[in-house]
């Protein structure tokens, strides 16, 4: 598949310390791409280099095929990039207009294209306001509208709903999902991983730095399934957790249910375990399996490292 | 480049603090022309008791002399010189001022990183701001230049008896040496192009300070220490060097400039000393042309760590 963002072994560094190392990331196009990492991980480090803000001590990024200098390719990027960033003393629409004239676009085009896009994230009532008396979550939404004067293809958020109200968050979160229905590519920042679970395709976490994991979002969440197997006494759970053990398998004792394991799914599958169960005589009078939060997959991918 | 120009002039446009700058000075340098233009012809000397008659032909010789003399500043063309030098300071502090503030809010508010997305070719970014820069600090200019032009048609001031001036030996002793005659049109400009580039210095010099620490108030900050402890260190310099190394401390930016008014006032016929630190001991007076020569490299070299600072710069805004 087409790449949109492809970086090979990233490196950049803030004095001795490594704020991203050896990252490779592929985005493929029309994919909704999410970019998980606690505080701190790296993640707004590299969303500037993959823009050309900042320059990679090491490795190669291509941005929809061409590079993050190229202007022509930068042409169909849009981007919110951590907090919003604007002329306080020109209004909403001035701001668009300005930045579209820095776009080259003609000046009927331009004020017809920062029209649209305060439309899109429901400022048109404020459009001639002054920015300087915007609250934190109208100059996100501009932020929004700013990554979509010029009609992307690729779109790189950066926390995109931080300092949003409920409406808000619930508004631009539809506002990605009508990107990513449009055929867009869209890269997405964020700490709010039930944002990433409904929205998101593919997945990539970041932690010190480095990816420690990589892939589609619902292979994550299966490699973080559960099998809950309960019984009816607490001397059977002892007895299942050492076949278990002698098998292979950890099994813990699930904090929510009396005489309850639970086993990751990964290596054995629910018939497997409920044979070798079986084949020890111990019959489990519930075996279900517990899907995993995208949370509780983050936790522990970055807890650990 | 079009587009470039076209975006800061939407940003320019609405921005009061640089329309401040770009009228206020010509409009307060002509408030201070006029006041010393009214009170020019103020001139009597005073004295007591009974005049014998002598003396009273005498008093009256020395005051048409210093009408004459303080009348002279406000004469066509050399209005002009006298317009621009009483600018001088609001000129370079507002020239400083616009460099500082137009480079450094990009970072404060963060809007280079919206710039650098929507721009990538940062040098013509720079250039384009570059252009705008120089362009209000010669309106500014101009109209100072311009309103120095008018402003003795509209407040006249009486031109006493220049011959005062020089017909009594005894008289010209009062005033201090140097010419006292008329200026040349192209004399008054050449001094109001040494003091423009003396704007340009302080706008480069304050630029580069705000493009390197990333804000204004470092922009003014640094740029008034650099001038501060140029000066000093050069003093210093000159009057502990000996051979070639007294022309090392004269490379100095501040320096060449005020040498460079001093050359131009002398030129003029305003004056026939250099000012600024020529009267410092160790100084060695530079041939004029070589002395602009060095301001000029000194302009191009600073502007040109402009481009330099931001091209390598990390836009972590």
């Amino acid at each position: 598949m087409d790449a949109a963002i492809e970086a090979r072994g990233l490196v950049r560094h803030f004095g001795p310390v490594p704020a991203v190392d050896g990252i490779d990331l592929y985005v493929p196009r029309g994919s909704v791409y999410g970019f998980l990492g606690p505080n701190g991980s790296g993640k707004t480090t590299t969303i500037r280099l993959l823009l050309g803000l900042l320059r990679p001590d090491r490795g190669s990024i291509s941005l929809l095929g061409g590079s993050p200098h190229d202007a022509s390719c930068l042409a169909q990027v849009g981007a919110v990039v951590e907090r919003p960033a604007f002329y306080p003393y020109l209004s909403a629409h001035e701001n668009l207009r300005l930045f579209a004239t820095l776009a080259e676009m003609p000046s009927a085009v331009g004020s017809a294209a920062a029209d649209r896009a305060l439309g899109v994230v429901g400022l048109t009532t404020v459009a001639g306001r002054k920015v300087g008396g915007f609250s934190t979550g109208m100059k996100q939404r501009l932020a929004v509208a700013l990554a979509l004067l010029r009609d992307p293809t690729l779109v790189i958020l950066d926390e995109p709903t931080n300092g949003l109200d409920p409406g808000g968050v619930v508004e631009v979160r539809g506002l990605i999902g009508e990107l990513a229905r449009s055929g867009r590519t869209v890269f997405l920042s964020t700490h709010v991983l039930t944002e990433v679970e409904q929205l998101c395709d593919r997945v990539a976490v970041l932690q010190r730095g480095r990816l420690v994991a990589e892939g589609l979002t619902r292979e994550l969440l299966e490699r973080g399934q559960r099998l809950a197997i309960a019984f009816d006494t607490g001397d059977e759970a002892e007895r299942a957790a050492r076949v278990l053990a002698d098998a292979g398998l950890e099994a813990e004792a699930a904090d929510d249910r009396e005489n309850t394991l639970l086993v990751a799914r990964d290596r054995l599958g629910s018939s497997a375990v409920n044979r070798l169960l079986a084949g020890h005589d111990l019959y489990p009078a519930e075996l279900v399996v517990r899907r995993a939060s995208l949370e509780s997959v983050f936790l522990e991918l970055t807890e650990g490292v | 480049m079009g587009s470039l120009l076209r975006a800061d002039w939407l940003r320019i446009r609405r921005r009061w603090d640089v329309w401040i700058i770009v009228l206020g000075i010509p409009v307060l340098t002509l408030l201070a022309y006029v006041a010393g233009a009214m009170s020019a012809g103020n001139v009597h000397v005073f004295s007591s008791g009974d005049v014998p008659p002598e003396l009273q032909a005498q008093i009256a010789a020395e005051e048409a002399a210093l009408r004459a003399f303080s009348a002279l500043p406000y004469q066509f063309p050399r209005s002009i010189a006298t317009m621009v030098e009483g600018a001088t300071l609001w000129l370079i502090l507002g020239a400083a001022f616009l460099a500082a503030s137009m480079l450094g809010n990009e970072f404060s508010w963060g809007t280079i990183r919206n710039v650098a997305l929507f721009r990538p070719d940062r040098l013509r970014y720079l250039g384009a701001r570059l252009a705008w820069l120089v362009g209000l600090i010669l309106v500014t200019f101009v109209a100072t230049v311009a309103l120095g032009a008018i402003v003795p048609a509209l407040v006249r001031v009486d031109p006493g008896n220049p011959a005062a001036l020089t017909g009594d030996p005894s008289i010209r002793g009062m005033f201090p040496p140097g010419p006292t005659g008329p200026v040349s049109l192209g004399g008054a400009l050449l001094v109001a192009g040494s003091l423009f580039c003396m704007a340009l210095a302080g706008m480069a010099l304050a630029g580069l300070a705000a493009l390197k620490f990333r804000s204004t108030a470092s922009g003014i900050l640094v740029a008034g220490i650099y001038a501060i402890a140029e000066g000093i260190l050069a003093s210093l310099w000159m009057s502990q060097a000996a051979g070639d190394l007294r022309y090392v401390p004269q490379m100095g930016l501040t320096i060449r400039l005020s040498a460079l008014l001093g050359d131009a006032q002398v030129a003029a016929g305003l004056t026939t000393a250099g000012g600024g630190q020529s009267s410092s001991p160790g100084w060695v007076a530079l041939p004029p042309l070589l002395g602009a020569a060095i301001v000029a490299v000194w302009l191009l070299g600073l502007l040109g760590l402009w481009f330099v600072v931001l091209r390598r710069a990390d836009i972590d805004e």
